[in-house]
């Protein structure tokens, strides 16, 4: 049995076999509040790309390179709009209104929203609600923001992710963006036995990254024994179930919000692994 | 063997695909006669579509009236819920075209709200962008004249969400009750709600249901990885294709039996493949009826006829394999460039082919920039006479254009007024034909740098596919898809020189655009651009729709101001602000034909806002 992981965005210049240990670490934790271990004879591959997707980030500035052609000169207008979308909607679910938002635009004020004062605002009053830091947020939403936007590089991605998916049956896990990842990849795979699909604090029931996704959105054919998706409702990212109105897929996702997370964020890796009941989730499936 | 209809839900082995359908009937819209089969058409529609497993809403004017935004609100509904792999648009009531490509449905409100009708071909150009795999689009309604300024200056809105371009390739059928053309336009919406009784809905239900054999396909789903289960049942299905071949034949026999002066020819542009379909039977062990199409007794009845004895009905009739039409379509001759469609295979004008070839070679040779009018005597110049020179030559009239305009227009008789772009280097030959134009085609002036260059050679076949598409373009049946990229390459000098034809590129962005092959748009936009010339409005406008950042400049820098094809100026309603609103204020004042020519109000409002005309 594999059990494939794939980690959220914001990942780069991170020591990959840290970042893994720091991943099972955290599962060993979850499955001894059920008086469990991992077991043996599993094959743990954690895939990252964390590097990967920040030089191909940086290389669309760069007029000469693939990236670079296919985002066509300035990308300014497009981020705009996908960063005002992405954002607006993680500050509704953490019911922050415009009235808070305009509170805290600093400087001159353009005139209606589109405009990076405002998106800035937003990432301060988001930051204010719960802390990821406003560098980190920023940095998050513009690796979301060129993964899903530039066919290039996601297929780069992808490809990556897929290499490293070995034969036999599997278990796929993905926090954040790697929950995004992780579905276009099973989207794209044949062959495999998934035998079941794990995301946690996934953002895949947000609009703005629905309309990235290819449709109609579906159960991968090769998931064979169903998604199971654990979040925290504070989890401003992931607050979305993927029920019938988010992710309205056959059959339908297993949602549960019981999570209580608890970096400071809501959102981190940590808070969600060491849940009993997601690593009790991630160990059934495992030995099922 | 025959089949049936199994009612939903099927059978937990048939293959199924998530799909949904907008429904539409509107009986009664206002100043017209009321319908008596719009809303029945719509309901018994439904009926088939919920047989069928599609999620539906049913929007119908019994109660209430019907508006662009239930039904605006029923397709977003649906697209947003990013899970359908099939949508299906039915609209049944009256309906208008006001020229080639630019027609409405028309809802409860309209006249009135000028808006209330769905603008059909940017509906269909959105379509394009929401993501569903498989749209179909089906125009139970008349394709006839406004017959009424009021109807004429009405503009319609779009039913699809302005989307972002979406990664999922989309197909769009469309079928049509009736074909557009010159019959169409002699019959006026009113004259054309007496004839109107829904046959056409009656017809492609029965295809629908089942009834006609020909049109039913066994298909192999295991072979695609659809069911993924050995020894499934058979399962049968009725593609969009077939469907649309039966309605071909069937309708028009139908026509008659009700009235031997009824004339109701179907039309239909079909570019899904399979495994799209748009029903699924399963299949059982009987005898074939073969009954299928409908007759209408005296006394109103229904009934269904025989199929086979209707006279003029090829008894050996066979849908033919769509492999077969597009090897056909490859071999045709260059006399008669085909589509990739069921429309009415209707001869192109031949008197227009014939007037567009006698206009070659009449431009005077003393021209850089200006053009040739063939088919009208005479031509008031209206402009400065250093500016603009008239005269004759070669039996047509040849304007001499010496300053930078970027719009000349173009009085013509009763007051009408045509713009045209004006292109340095370029003579433009206009060809008229009782006083309609019929074709503008841009060739390089004798003593341009072009012509240094040997870029106008254009060789005889070209200049003859160009009047093809012209004159064909006349009935409104301009349409080209599948074939496109075969007739930019057979237009070889385009490519020898680098440099694109502006009448082909024009002919050729749309048809780019009509096919959803926006990046091809974008190829003939990219070539335009390079050359020393303004891009033409329409090429300009048809880019900007197919790139994710539209840019004002672009329509601003192109030529002329407004469209050149009537049929560009529907897609203004896609995204109007993003227009200059005297575009939109002036839409409405315009001439039903292929070339946009405002009528003698449009004109005087155009005088007065560009007063000196130096655009």
């Amino acid at each position: 049995m594999n059990l494939i992981l794939i980690h959220g965005r914001d990942q780069q210049g991170k020591n990959p076999s840290e970042l893994k240990k720091e991943w099972l670490d955290t599962l060993k934790e979850g499955l001894l509040k059920n008086n469990l271990e991992l077991p043996q004879d599993i094959n743990i591959v954690f895939p990252f790309y964390g590097d990967l997707l920040d030089a191909l980030s940086k290389d669309i500035r760069n007029p000469n390179s693939i990236a670079g052609v296919i985002a066509k000169g300035s990308i300014e207008e497009k981020q705009l709009s996908f960063y005002f979308e992405i954002l607006s909607e993680m500050a509704v679910n953490a019911k922050i209104d415009d009235k808070k938002i305009s509170d805290l635009v600093v400087g001159t004020r353009e005139k209606g929203p589109l405009n990076w004062e405002w998106i800035q605002a937003i990432i301060r009053a988001l930051d204010t609600h719960s802390p990821f830091g406003n560098f980190t947020l920023e940095k998050s939403t513009f690796d979301v923001f060129v993964y899903l936007t530039i066919e290039a590089i996601k297929s780069q991605i992808n490809k990556f992710i897929m290499d490293s998916i070995p034969e036999g049956p599997t278990v796929v896990v993905g926090h954040s963006l790697g929950s995004v990842v992780g579905y276009n990849v099973l989207q794209e795979l044949t062959g495999h036995n998934i035998k079941k699909y794990i995301t946690i604090g996934s953002p895949l029931g947000l609009r703005s990254i629905k309309d990235h996704l290819s449709t109609p959105l579906k159960m991968p054919l090769s998931v064979t024994g169903g998604w199971y998706n654990g979040y925290d409702e504070r989890d401003f990212v992931a607050l979305n179930a993927l029920d019938k109105i988010n992710f309205n897929i056959s059959p339908p996702i297993v949602n549960s919000n019981h999570v209580r997370n608890k970096t400071d964020n809501r959102h981190g890796i940590i808070g969600y692994l060491n849940d009993a009941v997601v690593a009790k989730e991630i160990y059934n499936a495992l030995t099922s | 063997m025959a089949l049936q209809n199994i009612p939903f839900p099927f059978n937990s082995m048939m293959p199924q695909k998530k799909k949904c359908a907008v429904i539409i009937g509107v009986n009664k819209t206002g100043g017209l006669a009321v319908l008596s089969a719009a809303v029945s058409g719509a309901e018994d529609f439904n009926k088939w579509a919920v047989s069928q497993g599609f999620d539906t809403s049913l929007l119908i004017d019994t109660d209430n009236p019907v508006t662009v935004k239930m039904i605006r609100d029923a397709v977003t509904g649906f697209v947003n819920e990013k899970i359908y792999e099939q949508m299906i648009v039915y609209f049944s009531g009256h309906g208008i075209l006001k020229s080639a490509m630019d027609e409405l449905w028309l809802l409860s409100e309209a006249p009135e709200d000028s808006n209330a009708a769905v603008n059909v071909q940017p509906s269909r150009f959105l379509s394009r962008r929401c993501g569903i795999p498989n749209v179909v689009i089906i125009s139970d309604a008349c394709r006839s004249a406004p017959g009424n300024t009021q109807l004429s200056q009405m503009s319609g809105s779009v039913i699809f969400p302005n989307s972002a371009i979406s990664n999922t390739r989309v197909n769009v059928d469309i079928l049509y009750a009736t074909a557009p053309g010159d019959p169409a336009f002699e019959v006026t919406a009113d004259e054309a709600t007496k004839n109107y009784c829904g046959l056409y809905t009656r017809e492609l239900l029965k295809g629908l249901n089942g009834k006609v054999p020909q049109i039913i396909k066994d298909y192999d789903f295991d072979s695609v990885g659809l069911v993924g289960l050995l020894n499934s049942p058979k399962f049968s299905i009725i593609p969009a294709y077939e469907l649309s071949e039966y309605l071909f034949i069937a309708v028009p026999i139908s026509a008659a039996q009700i009235n031997i002066t009824l004339s109701q020819k179907p039309d239909a542009e079909i570019t899904s493949r399979l495994p799209s379909y748009l029903s699924l039977l399963e299949s059982t062990k009987t005898e074939l009826v073969h009954k299928s199409a409908t007759q209408m007794t005296k006394n109103g009845k229904w009934l269904d006829g025989d199929f086979w004895n209707f006279e003029g009905l090829n008894k050996d009739f066979k849908i033919p394999k769509t492999e077969q039409i597009n090897k056909e379509i490859l071999e045709n001759d260059i006399k008669e460039p085909q589509v990739d469609d069921n429309s009415v295979p209707k001869k192109y004008d031949e008197e227009a082919f014939d007037s567009i070839l006698q206009a070659l070679n009449r431009s005077s040779k003393d021209i850089l920039t200006g053009f040739t009018i063939v088919g009208i005597p005479f031509v008031e110049n209206h402009y400065s006479k250093n500016d603009v020179q008239i005269f004759s030559e070669n039996e047509a009239v040849q304007i001499r254009i010496r300053i930078y305009l970027k719009t000349y227009f173009l009085d013509l008789p009763r007051g009408r007024l045509l713009p045209l772009a004006v292109l340095p280097g370029f003579i433009g030959t206009v060809v008229f034909d009782k006083d309609e134009v019929i074709t503008v085609n841009y060739s390089p002036s004798s003593n341009s740098l072009n012509a240094v260059n040997g870029v106008n050679e254009i060789n005889s076949d070209v200049e003859e596919r160009r009047a093809v598409i012209a004159a064909k373009s006349k009935g409104g049946t301009f349409r080209i898809s599948e074939n496109i990229d075969e007739l930019i390459h057979t237009a070889s000098y385009l490519r020898r020189h680098k440099n694109l034809d502006p009448s082909l590129g024009l002919y050729a962005a749309y048809a780019y655009s009509q096919a959803g092959k926006f990046e091809d748009v974008q190829s003939i936009y990219d070539y335009m651009k390079e050359e020393p010339v303004p891009v033409l409005f329409d090429v300009a406008m048809l880019n900007e729709l197919s790139v994710p950042e539209p840019d004002k400049l672009v329509l601003e820098n192109a030529s002329p101001f407004c469209p050149m094809l009537n049929q560009g100026w529907s897609y203004l309603t896609i995204n109007p602000e993003f227009y200059d609103p005297f575009l939109i204020e002036i839409s409405k004042y315009r001439v039903a034909g292929l070339w946009t020519t405002f009528t003698a109000e449009g004109s005087a409002i155009i005088k007065q806002k560009f007063k000196d005309l130096n655009i």
